[in-house]
């Protein structure tokens, strides 16, 4: 017995000290970006450090700073986390902006036609419409892939199109505000709108509510069979196949929760900070989440982290652009260079510690082999 | 041969070799003649590969040297080894499927005419070294169609092709057939005889004894014996490689067991008329009639590729049979799916255990809990897993199936071969279940994973489990089954009882050099 403990012990060091491995090498896409963001400063002839402190500041300076940046923060959680959601099961949801604008038009609607329900209620019908609509919408792609090995990757993407310009037609047609010449839904009911929680900056308990996501999100992962399914089906769908669990039921289920969270998004957006559907009002959104879950390694705590970190890329650019020259392009250039990186594993430089990305083509075999009647 | 050199063709002294905790050389030497075949023996995880990658520069030791022909190597440079004529067929082969033999051949040394590829003259060189292995190519089909003995040999003209004089194979014969291993070694003679060296790692004692000059005995990191293949025998081989008299004698025990076959009881398993269709309509398998017995082993002989990897879905509930029913005890599950039959009492050892058989990315616990996370204790009410008992079980798995690993977080890729085959079969038969299905268990799998399984397959069937054995090992079929079927394109083509039958004639039956006879 006592073997045992030790080995155990020496299992926890190791662990301990692989994760602070990991940890190390989580945070390299960000210092490369941040480094090779810094060469463009130079080379465009500014002063690189005074960009980031002044970046910084403006992200993380003082209670408003503070606030404006988690308000940036909070739909990129959730589309993160949607997007991790599916990756963890193996299948590469890159659909999670159009569910969030079907779910941003269904919470739109719930908050403009029900004007007299009482406020939580109104809140509670609108972000269940959101989540309904946006499960309902990535049912398809899913079942398309886990029935007829549809590549989710194109179907996912193409839907996004269809789900923007119907949303977008919907504002243009029936539903365009009375009085308003841009293509608009009606305002919410002031009872739908989701409270500052540091007024006057757009902070709001939807920030709250991601973080209850993120929370769910690990619970799930962790604490569940069901977690134990995504994960299996994940990292070795044809071994949780022959373990007897459907990859159908599975990687459909995934891709629900994943539509699920992207209409959320859509709501809280609504709800939270613009009042009213606004034709093309996501600035890409869920592509954004696609970043957050690949810098995240599809984990809870990691999506937490990624999505502050655009957060405060996003609200310290929109308000360095007020003080300094610098451009807006800046930015975009750094988060794409963030994009990049986070996909290059630089743990894979190293010994393997990350799980590899979603291995598609392993599972597409084993969809067609084992998907069809278990 | 009489090529007569002062220095060794190959020599290690002293390499050493760790991955984090795991020391896998210790302290190594190894001396290699011109012209000779050398066999390195060991278990699973005794450092056989390792030792070898390193030589062939794929990995870098961390102390000790490499010398060939007398001159010191740079160590961890692949290129500096195949400039000093080294070559490995891998286990895995490293050839590219899509690419022909041909483009597979010259991949990386081009014979160029101008800027484009001189494909007459690749040919040519191809051709002649067809002719020297004394065998043919289909330099134009792509390399996932040619035959797995033929893509060894085709790996065989990369390395002569690339100049290798030293050749190192890892496990060659474990994806061979008995007549393609007969036919490996004549080259591998040959090729010594024009003086090559070659380097043979294995693990089965016979093929070494019969193709080896000398053979090296590794042991848990260390090569504790080099001995003239003329002057020792599989037994002192075997207790060096284990290095535990015990277990020796286990395997002898076995070898030596006398079996009387038990009265026929109630069928377990049945699959009655099944004719399985692919998509295009070919048939798979053709009205296959096919019962096993409570407490009998039934042996499935035959090729890859002959309808047995059907025969197991169809068992398991991956497929549905076009024509003909499935049956457990009894009870028709043709409908039924592969949880529903899991639950009813299905155990499956796979031929693919990394892919099928565990997670390997995964930690073991998660693996370990496969058949159970579903059910309390491991489930808690509303769908909870209770992450203690799930460890509490894998833990109790390793100790009662005395698997080394480092705690139940560690990865199962850290697993040696061995260790993790008894993860999976532990998994498999730790509740009584009646039917085992048993996918080329000793594949891959040394002298003590080999005993270990069939102990297991031997305990189960005394205690009344219907055991489904499907092997191309056909020692192993032989030595186990109470029956016999052999598959041959989908039909069965030869149905014996134990002693009816032995190995020639049952190789006859699977290459379809003998003809059916009713079954």
């Amino acid at each position: 017995m006592s073997v045992h403990a030790g080995r155990a012990g020496a299992g926890t060091m190791l662990d301990a000290r692989g994760a602070a491995a990991s940890i190390g090498w989580a945070l390299a896409p960000f210092l490369v970006a941040l480094l090779a963001g810094a060469l463009v400063l130079v080379v465009t002839g500014r002063d690189a450090v005074a960009t980031y402190q002044l970046l910084a500041e403006q992200a993380f300076g003082g209670g408003t700073a503070i606030a404006n940046t988690l308000a940036q923060a909070t739909p990129v959680l959730f589309t993160g986390l949607a997007t991790a959601f599916a990756f963890r099961a193996g299948v590469f949801n890159v659909g999670v902006e159009g569910a969030l604008y079907l779910g941003a038009f269904g919470a739109a609607w719930v908050g403009f036609s029900f004007i007299g329900l009482p406020s939580p209620l109104l809140i509670g019908s609108a972000l269940l419409l959101a989540a309904l609509v946006g499960a309902a919408w990535s049912f398809i792609p899913g079942f398309l892939r886990a029935r007829w090995q549809v590549d989710e990757v194109v179907t996912t993407l193409m839907l996004n199109f269809v789900a923007i310009g119907f949303t977008s037609y919907l504002v243009n047609g029936p539903f365009l505000a009375v009085g308003t010449a841009n293509s608009m839904s009606p305002l919410v009911a002031p009872a739908a709108r989701l409270a500052s929680l540091a007024p006057p900056s757009q902070f709001s308990i939807g920030f709250l509510l991601a973080l209850a996501v993120a929370a769910a999100f690990w619970f799930v992962f962790s604490r569940t069979t069901l977690g134990y399914e995504l994960n299996l089906v994940g990292s070795s769908p044809r071994f949780a196949a022959t373990a007897g669990i459907s990859l159908l039921r599975v990687v459909v289920l995934a891709m629900i929760v994943s539509g699920l969270i992207a209409g959320l998004a859509g709501a809280v957006q609504v709800l939270g900070v613009n009042g009213r559907f606004i034709d093309h009002f996501s600035p890409g959104f869920g592509f954004t989440g696609i970043a957050v879950a690949l810098l995240g390694r599809n984990t809870a705590v990691g999506c937490v982290l990624a999505a502050l970190f655009f957060g405060a890329l996003s609200n310290g650019s929109a308000m360095m652009q007020l003080f300094s020259d610098i451009p807006l392009d800046l930015v975009n250039v750094l988060s794409g260079l963030v994009m990049i990186l986070a996909v290059v594993n630089f743990a894979g430089l190293r010994p393997r510690r990350f799980a590899p990305l979603p291995a598609v083509a392993e599972a597409d075999e084993a969809l067609r082999d084992r998907g069809g009647p278990a | 041969m009489s090529v007569a050199s002062a220095a060794p063709h190959l020599e290690v002294q002293g390499l050493t070799k760790r991955f984090d905790a795991v020391v896998a050389n210790d302290g190594v030497g190894l001396t290699v003649p011109q012209g000779s075949i050398h066999a390195v023996v060991g278990e699973n995880g005794a450092g056989k590969t390792t030792l070898m990658r390193i030589v062939c520069g794929l990995e870098q030791a961390d102390a000790g040297s490499v010398l060939v022909n007398g001159q010191r190597t740079a160590s961890g440079s692949p290129q500096a080894a195949i400039a000093l004529g080294l070559g490995m067929v891998h286990q895995r082969f490293q050839l590219i499927s899509g690419l022909s033999a041909l483009e597979n051949l010259i991949l990386g040394r081009e014979p160029r005419r101008g800027v484009s590829i001189d494909r007459r003259e690749a040919r040519r060189q191809g051709q002649s070294l067809a002719e020297q292995l004394r065998t043919r190519m289909h330099w134009d089909q792509p390399v996932e169609r040619l035959s797995v003995g033929t893509r060894q040999r085709l790996e065989i003209m990369r390395l002569l092709y690339r100049d290798a004089r030293l050749l190192i194979f890892d496990e060659p014969t474990t994806v061979l057939t008995p007549g393609e291993v007969e036919d490996l070694f004549a080259i591998l003679r040959d090729l010594a005889a024009n003086g090559r060296t070659i380097v043979f790692i294995s693990h089965k004692l016979t093929e070494v004894l019969a193709i080896a000059d000398q053979v090296t005995v590794m042991r848990r990191g260390r090569a504790v014996a080099t001995l003239e293949a003329k002057e020792t025998n599989a037994g002192q081989l075997a207790s060096l490689m284990v290095g535990d008299p015990k277990l020796v004698e286990v395997l002898e025990a076995d070898r030596a067991e006398p079996r009387r076959t038990q009265d026929p009881r109630e069928p377990a398993l049945q699959l009655d008329g099944c004719t399985l269709r692919d998509t295009d309509g070919r048939s798979q398998l053709e009205g296959l009639n096919l019962r096993v017995d409570a407490g009998e082993i039934l042996g499935v002989a035959g090729v890859e590729g002959n309808g047995q990897r059907e025969l197991i879905d169809l068992a398991l509930g991956f497929r549905r049979p076009d024509e003909g029913r499935v049956l457990l005890g009894g009870r028709d599950l043709t409908r039924l799916g592969v949880r529903g039959r899991r639950r009813v009492g299905l155990a499956y050892i796979p031929e693919d255990r990394d892919q099928e058989g565990l997670d390997r990315s995964g930690p073991i616990y998660r693996s370990a809990i496969a058949l159970r996370y579903s059910r309390p204790p491991i489930r808690r009410a509303a769908g909870i897993m209770d992450g203690d008992s799930a460890r509490a079980y894998a833990a109790d798995l390793i100790e009662r199936d005395r698997i080394v690993a480092a705690g139940t977080e560690a990865p199962v890729r850290s697993l040696s071969g061995g260790n993790a085959q008894r993860l999976v079969v532990g998994r498999e038969l730790d509740e009584s279940r009646p039917v085992l299905i048993a996918a080329h268990p000793s594949r891959g799998v040394d002298v003590t994973g080999t005993a270990f399984i069939h102990e297991q397959l031997l305990r189960l069937r005394a205690a009344g489990t219907a055991v489904l054995l499907v092997s191309e090992e056909l020692a192993e079929l032989i030595r186990l089954s109470d029956r016999i079927l052999v598959l041959f394109e989908g039909r069965i083509v030869g149905a014996f009882k134990r002693g009816e039958v032995d190995i020639e004639r049952l190789g006859r039956l699977m290459t379809g050099a003998e003809a059916a006879r009713p079954a």
